[in-house]
């Protein structure tokens, strides 16, 4: 097979193989898994190298990275996939004795891996004057037939080049995204001064960068503050445990009315909003959101204007927070209050990678007790409804 | 207590709580100034029909609780807590049997059960949302009627 060796280009591949591990989208499985320097060219069909493929091994590890050669793949790692283990030499082998015994070729002067339907993978045997001899799928070591004369889109088995019938401003546009990438990933990479990230997955490594110095992490974190100085306390804001198992809502519109100074107990906003008594209690019920609204604008005698947001998004929180606004969040089954946000500095370094999302939030829950959460990961969350609230000048 | 087919999760649950507490993402351990406490055994969360529903990893100093991770059934990030309202903080945090000792748990419980019920052995489990954790105690009535009651540090109630 060749003999390319680009290790340096795929550094920021493997770096975002390490990056995934450590952000959770590898399973922790894959951890110390070996990386096998060299890999499998696989080329399009009309014999440029597309990607190489690299075997990853280690103790109960199975499987390869795809890391691009040609830039119109989109991406430096085009994929990874475990479970199923990569042999070429013995792929080889068995593809060669399938292709003498049921084909009678047995005298190819060359054997290619070829992207036959990209991803699909076929082994192409050439003669001496590189012309085709057969083209052998992967595993099926079925023949894959010859190309038909017609416009149609290509059916489950049939050859198509990946770099010649992809429309010219998608493959444009894909190796713009591919350089981008790269570029960001190479970034990374170089911050991490170990051989060990060419030859290994590795999470620990990068997790050392991306902690050090502290605070490296997170690239962008606010908590509410007393005023919206910088310099002021923070976090200005307290948190109330909710008084019965029910009144997790009562909790969360005190935490809030509390930020503005009004003081209400939780029996009081029970009573406004319909939540029975301390002997009694039941929760709010769905549809009556509404209430949430009324009550923090009746108790405050409209200085607050509340809206209710059925939608929300992480813009929402962090621009509240940036307005110095504590919100009231909604979940499935409870209500809570959020004071504070953090966003991974991930993003500074590797552009278009999902950032670590965490909200810091003033839980009524336990009861009597309630938790201060320094963080909940905002994409592990499921988020029904958010109540705000601003100063309304009279 | 986990079983058998637990071990193995349970203890990439001990690294990967150990890991976020180094990472400084909850504001606690290296290089900041809140205790990180003492990371004890992952407890595995149920449902209350029963189903795995993630991990929680107690954060425990003297004797008592100052906050958890928490970590959903796919082992991811969900969420690190603090009982603790600003640094240096023991006062109200809870005391560390009330959310770990199966028998005061079950002591707590009794006080919902009616004469005559039969209580199983607690399991940590959640009321409505992973975020209201409470422990479940199973009751059957004499008439063999089942319920839950739930135990969330004082707070007794019956599962509705």
């Amino acid at each position: 097979m060749s003999s390319e060796k680009p290790l340096a280009n795929q550094r920021p591949a493997i770096a975002e193989l390490s990056l995934m591990l450590l952000t959770r989208t590898l399973p922790p499985s894959l951890e110390g898994a070996r990386i096998e320097p060299q890999g499998t060219v696989i080329h399009d069909l009309n014999g440029k190298p597309l990607f190489r493929r690299l075997a990853l091994t280690g103790a109960g590890v199975s499987g390869y990275a795809d890391v691009a050669i040609a830039p119109e793949l989109g991406a430096p790692l085009v994929a990874v996939s475990h479970g199923q283990a990569w042999d070429e030499h013995g792929l080889l082998a068995e593809g060669k004795r399938v292709a003498a015994n049921r084909f009678k070729v047995a005298d190819a002067a060359q054997v290619q891996f070829v992207a036959y339907s990209f991803p699909k993978i076929a082994l192409r045997f050439f003669d001496r004057d590189n012309k085709e001899l057969l083209l052998l799928e992967l595993w099926t070591w079925e023949r894959v037939p010859e190309r038909r004369e017609t416009k149609e889109p290509p059916g489950n088995f049939e050859r198509w080049s990946y770099l010649d019938e992809t429309p010219p401003e998608v493959l444009r546009a894909k190796a713009e995204n591919h350089d981008r990438r790269q570029a960001a990933l190479g970034r990374l990479a170089e911050r991490v001064q170990s051989f060990t990230l060419l030859d290994r997955i590795s999470s620990s490594e990068l997790e050392v960068v991306l902690a050090l110095p502290p605070g490296s992490l997170f690239g962008d974190s606010r908590d509410l503050h007393y005023g919206t100085h910088t310099a002021d306390h923070v976090p200005c804001y307290e948190l109330h445990g909710q008084e019965t198992s029910v009144w997790c809502v009562a909790a969360s519109v005190q935490m809030l009315l509390d930020f503005y100074r009004y003081e209400y107990t939780q029996v009081r906003l029970a009573q406004e909003m319909g939540l029975g008594t301390l002997a009694n209690p039941s929760p709010l019920l769905f549809g009556q959101e509404h209430k949430v609204v009324d009550t923090l604008q009746k108790l405050t005698g409209n200085a607050l204007t509340a809206n209710l947001n059925t939608s929300p998004s992480w813009g929402e929180f962090r621009s509240e927070i940036l307005a110095n606004r504590p919100l009231i969040s909604f979940i499935p089954g409870h209500s809570r209050t959020v004071a504070g946000y953090t966003e991974s500095g991930i993003l500074n370094i590797i552009e278009g990678l999902t950032p670590f999302h965490g909200l810091l939030v003033y839980d009524p829950w336990p009861p009597n007790m309630g938790v201060i959460t320094r963080y909940e990961n905002f994409d592990a969350q499921t988020y029904r409804d958010t109540f705000t609230a601003h100063v309304t000048l009279q | 207590m986990t079983s058998g087919g637990e071990d193995f999760a349970q203890q990439r649950v001990r690294e990967l709580a150990a890991r976020v507490l180094r990472s400084g993402v909850t504001g606690r351990g290296a290089g900041t100034a809140a205790p990180a406490g003492e990371l004890l055994d992952p407890v595995p969360i149920r449902s209350p029909g029963g189903e795995p529903a993630g991990w929680w990893v107690p954060l425990a100093a003297g004797g008592r609780l100052l906050g958890f991770l928490q970590f959903d059934d796919a082992l991811r990030f969900r969420r690190s807590s603090s009982f603790q309202r600003r640094p240096g903080d023991l006062a109200s945090c809870p005391p560390l049997a009330d959310w770990t000792d199966p028998a005061r748990i079950l002591e707590r419980a009794r006080i919902r059960a009616s004469p005559g019920d039969r209580l199983d052995s607690p399991f940590l489990s959640f009321d409505a949302n992973p975020d209201r954790l409470a422990w479940a105690v199973p009751a059957t009535t004499p008439d063999g009627e089942r319920k839950i009651i739930f135990v969330a540090g004082d707070a007794v109630y019956l599962a509705s």
